[in-house]
């Protein structure tokens, strides 16, 4: 099975979700979209069971990367770089 | 994350705090509006809490922002008094934010009139060079009222000497 994982993209930066998960690619495979509103994640074991319930792993994978991608977002805002956030939002998800 | 059944949590407004399970992982989620507390002091706060938590925000109105909070170290599910506990601190801990940045946005010109007055000290005097060329004979700043003019100079008597 696969988690979901939607980040709004006025509250997450592309360029932060980006680098959330390229941190967590060695323990899931990730596929990843665009929205108008969210960039879509989707987080899923290679070897898993894709009919089951989120696996721990993935369910631990899925709320760590939320808090990195959260914490690399307070970092943005906290340096003022809001160019460099209006211009992730604009390029999207790598 | 995706959500799903949310549930009132007693004791605690209903149409602001939800139990709802995030990926199958039971959590609580708080409803903030954001006229009334600042997106900085929603992600402050919800920065101290990734240690202990996984926070996820949303946005389910244009108006508001959803902090979902599940706890790192609970079983599949954890005790409604933990996430109660939770969802509390993480109130309390908004509202500091919420007054340290409001705090801050007032005193700004104090603050970096101080950080500028120490920065300049901690450059040194200027040297001899630097002085030669500054301009004394510009006024530092203007005075219509007489209010930098010293006590001798407004006060001083006037000599009988001059022509009325």
């Amino acid at each position: 099975m696969s988690v979901r994982i939607r980040f709004r993209r006025d509250l997450y930066p592309g360029a932060c979700v980006d680098e959330a998960l390229q941190v967590y690619a060695p323990y899931v495979a990730t596929t990843r979209k665009e929205s108008p509103d969210y960039w879509e994640v989707c987080l899923f074991e290679q070897d898993g069971d894709e009919d089951g319930p989120p696996s721990k792993k993935e369910r631990r994978v899925a709320g760590e990367v939320s808090n990195f991608a959260l914490g690399l977002t307070i970092r943005a805002r906290s340096r003022g770089m809001s160019d460099e956030l209006n211009a992730s939002d604009s390029e999207g998800l790598r | 994350m995706s959500a799903h059944a949310s549930q009132a949590v007693g004791g605690l407004p209903a149409g602001l705090v939800q139990l709802q399970e995030l990926h199958g992982a039971q959590g609580i989620a708080l409803e903030i509006q954001t006229e009334l507390f600042p997106l900085d002091a929603i992600f402050g706060a919800s920065f101290t809490f990734i240690d202990r938590a996984f926070v996820f925000l949303d946005r389910p109105k244009e108006t508001s922002v959803r902090v979902h909070l599940t706890l790192k170290n609970a079983a599949s599910a954890p005790e409604l008094n933990a996430l109660r506990s939770l969802v509390g601190e993480f109130a309390n801990e908004l509202m500091a934010c919420a007054f340290r940045l409001r705090i801050t946005e007032e005193n700004r010109a104090t603050l970096e009139s101080i950080t500028m007055q120490a920065i300049a000290g901690a450059m040194g005097p200027p040297t001899l060079d630097e002085l030669e060329d500054f301009d004394f004979s510009e006024e530092p700043f203007e005075d219509p009222l007489g209010i930098a003019m010293s006590w001798e100079e407004k006060y001083a008597k006037k000599s009988k000497e001059e022509p009325s």
